[in-house]
């Protein structure tokens, strides 16, 4: 099949950019949720555990150089199981896609657009999606790389705005809930390492295979420190005040920040940037998509163009299905974290050690 | 091929139409500087009838850029009041009333009168702050008269924009330090916090009646409170002093002096002016121009679940006051104010943190965060509630005044 192939640099951005994606719209707010002043070393915990997860998962494909996960799959369980994973892949990204979207869209109705419809936003970030895959897969991983590092010091960025605030006293008491809510509870999130689902797509598009090590190793610290700056930046800021903040706290962090002494209104900068984070995450998923479908059906890739407006009519309407903001926020922050725990951490854990079996029996 | 071309011309051209009807669309109806009323003050009151007096202070279009005897009160915002049940109907009365949608983007403060505050703000704050277009950077002022009447009197003297006026009257406490900028989001932060309770900005109108002089004031300016200072001029508001709060109700006031005191343990004063007794010849009193060398060290000690706080505070101080025959070179000299310095704030340190402690019953000074450290979980430390056991706090201060320089005259011995 025919790929685009990637950089390094392109791969850890591709995978870098769902995480970025979730730490500026409420991940920071369902760790502290469950961690409270704990949340710091919660993070820390995590980063360890996603560093492990990593080496292990590096350690199974290394036998599988140039697969993906719908290749091991097929290798695994034949033509059943590579649709049925192709499948979950496909849900999981739409799915995925679409609470991002309409989250992301619900906050900017609520904050500067009051009177228009939600789906007048839903559209306009759909529409330039399928625009970016009519125009081709090089220009969508190209402009996330272009997209990403800026994302990426717009988050770091936000650390800086508030450090005359910081009063390490507020990560006190150290085992807020509970030590069992921060390393037995506090585990599952590890959902936060989600962009570790495009590692496992990533082997077969690189231009070095025997680098897919390096770009895991390398996006996993990049997410793991981004994530500890920000609960830190939010902890050591403002302790108790996540509780009654419920937008985005990365956008509470810029609000509140003496950047606002100069600027009357600076978090306008950073919205537009997680706008494009956004917008390059969909043309992103969708061309993911649009490959596992191809993979499926072993489609011609001069005829999958079209695919991207039906995935993002998909997007659309799963977007759109649940009407009540507090009931959707649920069921998305449900997804973000179980949907990720059992696709990703489980059941590609699962098929890769089987694989593995499989290769050592033969 | 040629067809490929044709599809992406089609295409390029139905982007560019509907860019071009999305940008032209008045469908939803944007909205311009005439549609609508910016409001640069809240006041809150409680009402004669409703449960509220909601007051708000209007910006008027094209005021910034009036004429120069346009300065006065009157040509640049207008202050219109409602009796109302709740801040958002009062705001959908105003809306009604002015033929304008009221907009919250540009206030720049919260008035609430004492009254008010001492029933309590929490559900009036809450409100706000969930409101998008309020600003939790606006600064909350507790008035000692009726927060219409503050409104109406916030004339900014040497400024003409009332928005501008309230944004630069705070940055005031940054060299007098007898008051803090404190914005909502601040006093909800430590409303909310199990460790600290709120300040505001204490804040009335001065005028004649007002200028009733405390006791214990005279030599020294930092005793009053708001309203009370004796400046003879255009009637205006004056903020002065702290108001106290336990959880969201109003409980005390500090004065100025006392507000130094809170700045100083705080880590929060940044240049103040303190009146200290002489210890030397020539001088009755002694100016001295203080700032905080390094920041207070705070520890918390429990002992039988009481508290004992232990401050070490280290004071830059220069010498504002002089008179003749006086020698800044001479050891003994400003070893004498350093000790008459020392003494000075360590009574009124003391003063301000009993009062805090045995008559405010409120921990302003977040001292409860140095005594997290003994406890591992919330529940341990909700359990041993921190608010309450401040009451029975005692205190150990010791404050090091350094003496660094004059200004321009070092000796005057003849």
């Amino acid at each position: 099949m025919n790929y685009t192939k990637l950089g390094n640099f392109e791969a850890i951005c591709l995978i870098v950019v769902l995480f970025i994606n979730h730490i500026v719209l409420n991940l920071p707010q369902m760790i502290l949720d469950n961690s409270g002043t704990s949340s710091i070393l919660n993070c820390i915990y995590i980063f360890i555990l996603g560093l492990i997860f990593t080496i292990l998962i590096v350690k199974l494909l290394k036998k599988f150089s140039g697969l993906d996960i719908i290749d091991i799959s097929e290798y695994v369980g034949g033509k059943f199981l590579k649709v049925l994973i192709g499948i979950l892949c496909i849900v999981y990204l739409i799915m995925e896609t679409a609470f991002l979207t309409r989250m992301f869209s619900k906050n900017l109705l609520l904050l500067y657009f009051n009177n228009y419809p939600i789906a007048f936003f839903l559209f306009i970030f759909l529409f330039i999606a399928v625009v970016a895959n009519f125009i081709g897969r090089k220009s969508i991983i190209k402009t996330n790389t272009i997209i990403i590092p800026i994302a990426l010091i717009s988050v770091a960025l936000t650390f800086i705005f508030v450090v005359d605030l910081f009063k390490f006293e507020h990560t006190l008491p150290l085992f807020a809930n509970g030590a069992d809510k921060i390393f037995l509870y506090g585990a599952s999130n590890i959902f936060a390492f989600n962009g570790l689902f495009f590692l496992f797509f990533i082997s077969p598009l690189l231009n070095k295979k025997e680098d897919t090590s390096k770009v895991a190793y390398i996006s996993v610290v990049i997410c793991g420190i981004l994530l500890i700056l920000a609960i830190a930046t939010l902890v050591f800021a403002f302790s108790d005040i996540y509780y009654i903040s419920r937008l985005s706290p990365i956008y509470f962090i810029i609000v509140n920040s003496k950047l606002s002494g100069f600027l009357e209104r600076p978090e306008l900068i950073f919205i537009f940037i997680w706008a494009l984070a956004l917008m390059s995450f969909i043309s992103i998923a969708i061309m993911f998509c649009i490959n596992i479908f191809r993979k499926l059906t072993n489609m011609e890739e001069k005829n999958s163009k079209p695919l991207a407006i039906t995935f993002s009519c998909f997007i659309f309407v799963v977007a759109l299905i649940i009407d009540n903001v507090f009931e959707l926020e649920k069921v998305a922050n449900a997804f973000y974290k179980y949907g990720t725990l059992a696709l990703v951490f489980v059941i590609f854990t699962i098929i890769l050690i089987l694989a593995n079996i499989k290769k050592k029996k033969l | 091929m040629k067809r490929t071309f044709k599809a992406r011309k089609i295409f390029a051209i139905f982007i560019i139409v509907l860019l071009l009807i999305i940008s032209s669309s008045n469908y939803y109806g944007i909205k311009g500087i005439d549609n609508l009323a910016y409001v640069v003050a809240i006041g809150l009151d409680v009402g004669d009838n409703e449960n509220l007096n909601l007051s708000l202070q209007i910006s008027l279009p094209n005021s910034s850029g009036s004429s120069s005897n346009d300065s006065s009160q009157s040509a640049s915002v207008v202050v219109n009041s409602i009796e109302c049940p709740s801040i958002n109907t009062g705001i959908t009365l105003f809306n009604s009333y002015l033929g304008k949608e009221v907009n919250l983007s540009h206030c720049k403060v919260l008035v609430v009168s004492e009254e008010l505050a001492g029933e309590g703000i929490e559900e009036y704050l809450y409100t706000l702050i969930n409101d998008v277009q309020f600003r939790s950077d606006s600064n909350i002022i507790v008035s000692k008269c009726d927060a219409k009447t503050y409104l109406e009197y916030s004339a900014p003297v040497l400024d003409k924009v009332s928005a501008r006026y309230y944004e630069i009257a705070p940055t005031s406490s940054e060299y007098t330090g007898y008051t803090e900028s404190i914005t909502c989001n601040e006093f909800l932060s430590a409303m909310t916090y199990t460790s600290a309770e709120p300040v505001a900005v204490l804040g009335s109108i001065n005028s004649s009646e007002t200028q009733k002089l405390p006791s214990e004031s005279s030599n020294h300016d930092s005793y009053y409170t708001a309203g009370q200072t004796p400046i003879s001029g255009e009637a205006g508001v004056e903020n002065m002093g702290l108001a106290v709060f336990k959880d969201d109700k109003f409980v005390g006031e500090l004065n100025g002096l006392e507000s130094i005191c809170h700045l100083i343990i705080s880590n929060k004063l940044k240049n103040a002016q303190i009146r200290i007794p002489s210890p030397i010849e020539n001088l009755d009193y002694i100016d001295l121009y203080i700032e905080t060398e390094k920041q207070a060290k705070s520890s918390v000690y429990i002992t039988n679940s009481t508290p004992y706080i232990k401050s070490k505070i280290n004071v830059n101080a220069k010498m504002q006051s002089m008179n003749r025959n006086i020698d800044l070179n001479d050891e003994a000299i400003t070893s004498k104010i350093e000790k008459s310095a020392n003494a000075f704030l360590e009574e009124k340190i003391y003063n301000y943190l009993y009062k805090t402690s045995k008559e405010l019953n409120a921990d302003i000074d977040q001292f409860g965060l140095y005594a997290l450290k003994y406890f591992y979980t919330q529940d341990e430390w909700e359990n041993y509630n921190w608010l309450h056991h401040y009451k029975d706090a005692f205190f150990d201060v010791e404050v090091n005044v350094n003496l660094r320089s004059s200004y321009l005259l070092v000796d005057t011995s003849e």
